[in-house]
């Protein structure tokens, strides 16, 4: 195991996660595309994504979806950048940006997500 | 730098480029698309009939959107069956037959892009049916 350690600087453990976030977007991302652009396609209305959104069960999918996407592919760009940027205050800029961003697009969905409520 | 060493062939070489450059791509979308959602739902606050947030879908409803959308789908099944594909090959798995692997990844992800555009084209109930009717069976 400790030769990946080579391959991402997080470890074993963050390789792993990365592995599995991908797996489980593989399967939301699937259910995602297949109700917006399958199912819904010409009656993707507001009235469609409010009445949807509105119940728990899919406010707590399309959170998990957004947690999990926004990690794997920040995580997936810091370990990108890593492989380039040898510079210790460039790699702490950086590293502070990409958390920046994954804070403030966390907080933009969650703010879109949440307020739904049924009867809109 | 053993992970780097142990594609020898040019064309794995290059799918793990495009692995990197597909992620980017992805990141960028994903992160365009949370700022345009956001702002697209917040404009309909107080607005009861939801009309811009339809108007805008109903912008994006053209063939141009529909192919850059199957482009989108397209990236993303590549990054998904080559990222199985680096899985595979970083546990060790049939490491002895990185090419099997690799021809494999590259019909199936040629095959569900196929499928997935297929779907978003038709409109319901025609990629089920069909396969209702290869099943024989009388779903439809």
């Amino acid at each position: 195991m400790r030769h990946r350690e080579d391959v991402t600087s997080g470890g074993a453990v963050l390789w792993l996660f990365q592995r599995v976030t991908g797996v489980y977007l593989a399967v939301v991302l699937f259910a995602h595309v297949w109700l917006l652009h399958y199912l819904l396609r010409e009656d993707l209305t507001f009235a469609a994504v409010a009445d949807r959104v509105a119940t728990p069960l899919w406010k707590t999918i399309d959170i998990s979806f957004l947690v999990v996407a926004l990690f794997h592919g920040l995580y997936g760009l810091w370990i990108v950048l890593e492989d380039y940027i040898h510079w210790g205050w460039v790699r702490i800029f950086l590293y502070s940006a990409i958390s920046l961003v994954a804070l403030v697009a966390l907080v933009l969905g969650i703010l879109t997500i949440l307020p739904f409520q049924g009867g809109f | 730098m053993r992970a780097l060493q142990r594609y020898r062939i040019h064309l794995g070489t290059a799918a793990w480029i495009l692995h990197r450059l597909s992620g980017l791509a992805l990141i960028l979308y994903l992160l365009t698309h949370i700022w345009v959602i956001h702002h697209l739902i917040v404009a309909q606050k107080g607005v009861t009939d939801g009309a811009s947030f339809d108007a805008v879908m109903q912008f994006f409803n053209n063939p141009l959107f529909k192919a850059l959308e199957i482009g989108l789908v397209g990236v993303i099944l590549y990054h998904l069956w080559n990222g199985l594909r680096i899985t595979l090959i970083d546990l060790g798995v049939m490491v002895e037959r990185q090419k099997t692997i690799f021809a494999t990844a590259v019909i199936i992800w040629l095959v569900t892009w196929g499928v997935v555009a297929y779907a978003m084209l038709t409109k319901v109930g025609g990629l089920l049916s069909a396969v209702a009717r290869l099943g024989g069976g009388g779903l439809s």
